[in-house]
C-alpha cells in the first residue's frame, strides 16, 4: 500500500482505454482473460456472499414476526404469551435480529461482493469470510434462544450475551475484515473508491465500539454513557457508513455515469469520519453525565448537517434529470429511496438532539419512529436494492418475476411510510401531554393509542412484504440456471485499470 | 494490434480523462458555494453553544478515582436566595401544595386554608412552632374544627428555606404580616431542640404550658 | 459517596476512546494525501463503472442524453433484462 505505487502509474500504462467495438460483437460474451475480470471476482466472493444473504433473509422473517407480535401488544397486553413471548423479550429478540441478524450480515454480503469490484481484484482468503458469516450468524442465532429464554445482559442494543455471543460476534466478523483487508492490500487499482472508505473504515470502527461497549468493567449509571456510545455509533459508523457506501455504488452503476461529484463525497466521508463519534451523549440529555460531554454531542451532532448535505446533494444531483430510471431499475427505487431516508432520519436526528426538542420527544413514541426511519427506511431500503442488484450477479441467473418485486416495493414503502407517520405523531402528543402537570399521566399513554394500533397495521404490511421478497429469493434460488450464454454485463471491463490486472 | 487501433485508443483514453464524458463537468462539480455557507454558520453555532451549556467543563467526574472525593462548593448545594418569598413561594408549591391546595384555600373539613388564619398571621413563634415540628389534633381555623395530622419539616428544610414559606404565607394573597427571618427560625429551633412529637393548639395557645 | 471499589469511570473511556478514533482519522487522512488519494479525482469517479455501464443505452435518457452518451462512449449497446437490477 504505498503511495509510489499510485504515482508511478503513468497515464499510458494506468488505463486501458476500452476499444471500441461494433455493437454486436461486444454484446457476445468476451471470453479473454482480462475480460473477464468481474466474472472472476464475482466468482471469487460467491459462497460467502450466499451464505450472508441467506442467514440475513431468514433473520429477516424472524425478526419480522418478533417485531409484530411485539407491536400488537403494546395496544393489546392481553395477548401476552407465555413468558418467552412477552413484550419485554420479544421486543429484544426483534431489535437484535433486525440490527445483528438482518442488518448486519446483510451488509457483510454487500461488503463481500462490492470490495472485491471496487478494487478489481479476487476476493481473498474467501473461506475464512465464509467461516467468519457462519460464525456470526450461528451465535446470533443461538442468541435469540437465549433472550426469549428471559437472559439477556440487560443494557438496550447491548443485550448479546458477553461471553457466549458477543466474542463470536467479534471474531466472526473480525474474520470477514480480515479477509476484506488482505483483498484491499492485494488491489488492483492504487486508488480507493469512496465506497470502499466508508465500508473497510465501517469495518474496522464496529469492533472498536463493539468491543467498547461492552466491555465488562462499566458499572452504575455511567455506564449509560458507554451504552449510547455504543448504540448511537453502531447506527452511525456501521449500519449509516456501509449502507452510504452501497448507494454510493449502486446509484452511478444504474445510471452509468459518475457521481455528481467526487470531492464532495470525499468532504462527506472525512467529517463523518473525523466528528461522528462524539454524537453520542445525546442520547442522555438530563441523564448523570457531565453537562459539557452532553453539550459537546449535542454541538457535533448539529455539525453533523456537512456530511449529510455533502451526500445529500451528491446523491441527489447525480439522480437528477434522470428520475425516470426509478421505473426501469428496481434496485435503483429502493436504493434512492433509501438515500432519501438517510438525508431524512440524519435531519431529524439533528433536530431531536436539540435540548428543546428532546424534551419533548425523549421517552416517547417519536423516538421508536425516528429509529425506523434509520434502520428501515434508509439502511433496510438500500439494503433491498443491493439484494436485487447483486444477487443475480451471483447467482448467475435473473429474478423470476416484475410483479413480485413491485409487491415487496409497496408493501414496505407504504408500510414504513404509515409506521413513521403514526408513532411520529403519537410520540409528539405523548411528549406534551407528559410535560404538562395538568394532564394525568393516563392520558399521555391513551394518546398513542391510536398510533399504535396503526403501527400493527403497518407492521402487517411490512411482513407480508418480507415473506414477498423471502419467496421471491427462494424462487430465484430454485431456477435453474439458463440456457443461453449468460447476459453480457456479468462480464465487464472497467473503464479505469491497471494494465494487466 | 495497429497503429491505428493504437491511436484510437490513446485518443479514447484521453477523451476519458480529460474530455467532459457524457455530461459537461460530470463527477468534478464543485461542492456548491452555499454549503461553506452551511459550514460556517454551523461552526458559528457550535462555538456559541459550547460556550454557553459547556458548563465548566469540569472534569472532576472523569478523575473521581485520583482523589478522595472533593467537597461541593456551598453555593452549589444551597444556592442563597434572593429573595425570601420567593424562595417561599417556590417550596409552597412542592410541600404545602398537596394539601393546602393552590390558593392556599385549604380542604374543608381536611386540610385548613393558610390565608387569613390566625395562626399563619399570628405570632411569628407560634407559625415556625407549626412548621419545624408539626400539628396534631384538634384545632380551630378560621372558625372550622380540623382533627387531623401535619409533618413537621424540622429535618427537610434549613432555616432559609423555612424564614422563606413563612414570609411567603404572612405576606401571600390578602395576608399582610411582617416577614419571619431565617435568625427567628434559627432561634427557635434551638428552642425546641428537645421537641420530637408535633404540637398540639392549645400548646400552642396556653401561656401556662410550654409554648410561646 | 464511597470511595473504596473506586470505579474507572466510563466517560473518562469514551474520552480516550473518542479521541483514538479522532487521531486514527488523522493518520489515515494523512496516509490518503501522502498517497494521493485525495487527488486525481475524474478518474477515482470512474472506479466503480465498466464500459458497459456507459455504453449501454439507457431508455429512460432524453435525446439528449443519449446523444452525449452516444458520442462519448460510441454506440449503444442493447440493455439484457436484468441489466439494472431486478427483473423487468
Ligand atoms: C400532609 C398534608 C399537609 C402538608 C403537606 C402540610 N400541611 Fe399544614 N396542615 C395540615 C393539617 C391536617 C393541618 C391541621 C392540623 C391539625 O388538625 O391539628 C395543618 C395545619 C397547618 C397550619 C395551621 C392552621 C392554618 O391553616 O393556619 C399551618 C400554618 C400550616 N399547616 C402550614 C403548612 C405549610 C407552610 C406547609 C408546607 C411547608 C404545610 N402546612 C404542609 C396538613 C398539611
Amino acid at each position: 500500500m504505498s503511495g509510489g505505487e499510485a504515482r508511478a502509474v503513468g497515464v499510458g500504462s494506468a488505463l486501458t482505454a476500452p476499444a471500441p467495438r461494433p455493437a454486436e460483437e461486444a454484446s457476445r460474451l468476451p471470453t479473454s482473460e482480462e475480460r473477464e475480470l468481474r466474472l472472476r471476482v464475482d466468482r471469487s466472493s460467491r459462497r460467502p456472499v450466499l451464505v450472508a444473504f441467506g442467514c440475513s433473509l431468514v433473520a429477516l422473517l424472524l425478526g419480522s414476526v418478533f417485531g409484530l407480535t411485539a407491536s400488537v401488544q403494546m395496544h393489546s397486553p392481553e395477548l401476552a404469551g407465555p413468558g418467552w413471548l412477552t413484550f419485554g423479550r420479544v421486543r429484544t429478540a426483534h431489535l437484535n435480529a433486525m440490527v445483528y441478524g438482518w442488518a448486519s450480515l446483510a451488509m457483510l454480503g454487500v461488503s463481500l461482493w462490492m470490495i472485491p469490484r471496487l478494487v478489481h481484484q479476487e476476493l481473498k482468503w474467501a473461506r475464512l469470510a465464509e467461516f467468519g458469516v457462519w460464525i456470526w450468524a450461528l451465535a446470533l442465532g443461538y442468541q435469540l434462544v437465549r433472550i426469549l429464554g428471559g437472559i439477556p445482559s440487560g443494557m438496550e442494543w447491548l443485550e448479546i450475551g458477553l461471553y457466549t455471543g458477543d466474542t463470536f460476534l467479534t471474531v466472526g466478523g473480525g474474520m470477514v475484515g480480515v479477509a476484506l483487508l488482505r483483498t484491499l492490500l492485494a488491489r488492483a487499482v492504487p486508488h480507493l473508491y469512496v465506497s470502499v472508505w466508508y465500508i473497510m473504515a465501517a469495518l474496522i470502527w464496529f469492533p472498536i465500539i463493539f468491543i467498547t461497549g461492552n466491555w465488562p468493567a462499566w458499572a452504575g449509571a455511567e455506564s449509560a454513557a458507554v451504552n449510547w456510545f455504543y448504540a448511537h455509533n453502531a447506527l452511525g459508523l456501521w449500519l449509516t457508513a456501509i449502507n452510504v457506501g452501497a448507494a454510493y455504488y449502486l446509484i452511478p452503476k444504474v445510471l452509468g455515469r459518475p457521481v455528481y461529484s467526487y470531492q464532495l463525497s470525499l468532504v462527506g466521508f472525512w467529517t463523518l469520519g473525523f466528528f461522528y463519534s462524539l454524537n453520542g451523549m445525546h442520547h442522555v440529555i438530563g441523564g448523570p453525565m457531565p453537562t459539557w460531554m452532553i453539550t459537546t454531542s449535542i454541538t457535533a451532532s448539529v455539525l453533523m448537517v456537512i456530511p449529510v448535505a455533502a451526500v445529500a446533494i451528491n446523491h441527489h444531483m447525480t439522480v437528477v434529470g434522470r428520475f425516470a430510471a426509478l421505473r426501469y431499475s428496481p434496485t435503483l427505487r429502493f436504493v434512492v429511496l433509501g438515500a432519501m431516508a438517510y438525508t431524512a432520519v440524519s435531519l431529524q436526528g439533528i433536530f431531536t438532539a436539540l435540548r428543546e426538542v428532546n424534551r419533548i420527544t425523549h421517552f416517547t413514541q417519536w423516538t421508536v419512529g425516528h429509529a425506523h426511519v434509520g434502520v428501515y427506511a434508509f439502511a433496510t431500503l438500500i439494503l433491498f436494492g443491493s439484494i436485487y442488484y447483486i444477487l443475480p450477479r451471483v447467482l448467475r441467473r435473473e429474478w423470476p418475476s416484475a410483479r413480485l418485486i413491485s409487491w415487496h416495493f409497496w408493501l414496505v414503502l407504504l408500510g414504513i411510510a404509515l409506521y413513521v407517520t403514526a408513532l411520529t405523531v403519537a410520540g409528539v402528543f405523548q411528549g406534551l401531554y407528559l410535560m404538562d402537570p395538568a394532564v394525568p399521566f393516563r392520558a399521555s399513554v391513551d394518546v398513542t393509542l391510536a398510533g399504535l394500533q396503526a403501527r400493527s397495521v403497518a407492521a402487517v404490511m411490512l411482513t407480508a412484504g418480507h415473506v414477498v421478497f423471502a419467496w421471491h429469493v427462494w424462487r430465484l434460488w430454485r431456477r435453474p440456471t439458463p440456457e443461453r450464454e449468460l447476459a453480457p454485463f456479468h462480464a465487464l471491463r472497467p473503464v479505469v485499470r491497471e494494465a494487466g490486472s | 494490434m495497429t497503429d491505428r487501433d493504437l491511436d484510437r485508443d490513446v485518443e479514447r483514453m484521453h477523451r476519458l480523462l480529460y474530455r467532459e464524458p457524457a455530461d459537461p463537468g460530470e463527477g468534478r462539480e464543485p461542492a456548491p458555494w452555499w454549503l461553506w455557507v452551511l459550514v460556517a454558520i454551523t461552526l458559528f453555532w457550535g462555538g456559541w453553544y459550547l460556550g454557553r451549556y459547556g458548563g465548566t467543563f469540569d472534569a472532576s467526574a472523569h478523575l473521581a478515582f485520583a482523589g478522595p472525593p472533593r467537597e461541593l462548593p456551598d453555593e452549589r448545594v444551597a444556592p442563597p436566595p434572593e429573595d425570601l418569598v420567593e424562595l417561599g413561594g417556590s417550596l409552597y408549591v412542592r410541600h404545602c401544595q398537596t394539601c393546602h391546595q393552590a390558593e392556599g384555600e385549604g380542604v374543608p373539613g381536611v386540610f385548613p386554608p393558610v390565608v387569613q388564619t390566625e395562626w399563619v398571621v399570628g405570632s411569628p413563634d407560634v407559625l415556625i412552632r407549626i412548621l419545624l415540628q408539626g400539628l396534631e389534633g384538634p384545632i380551630e381555623v378560621a372558625g372550622e374544627l380540623y382533627t387531623g395530622f401535619m409533618p413537621g419539616w424540622e429535618a427537610l428544610l434549613t432555616d432559609e428555606e423555612l424564614a422563606g414559606v413563612a414570609t411567603f404565607l404572612r405576606q401571600w394573597q390578602e395576608n399582610d404580616a411582617p416577614p419571619v427571618a431565617p435568625e427567628d427560625v434559627a432561634r427557635v429551633r434551638a428552642e425546641t431542640a428537645d421537641r420530637v412529637e408535633p404540637w398540639t393548639a392549645p400548646e400552642l395557645t396556653d401561656p401556662l404550658e410550654d409554648g410561646p | 459517596m464511597a470511595v473504596e471499589g473506586l470505579v474507572f469511570p466510563s466517560t473518562l473511556v469514551l474520552l480516550i476512546v473518542v479521541l483514538a478514533f479522532m487521531a486514527g482519522a488523522l493518520v489515515f487522512f494523512i496516509w490518503a494525501a501522502r498517497a494521493g488519494q485525495l487527488g486525481d479525482l475524474d478518474r477515482q469517479a470512474m472506479l466503480p463503472l465498466d464500459e458497459r455501464d456507459l455504453r449501454v443505452s439507457h431508455p429512460w435518457e432524453t435525446a439528449e442524453q443519449a446523444e452525449a452518451r452516444r458520442e462519448a462512449w460510441g454506440e449503444p449497446l442493447p440493455p439484457e433484462p436484468g441489466e439494472w437490477g431486478g427483473a423487468e
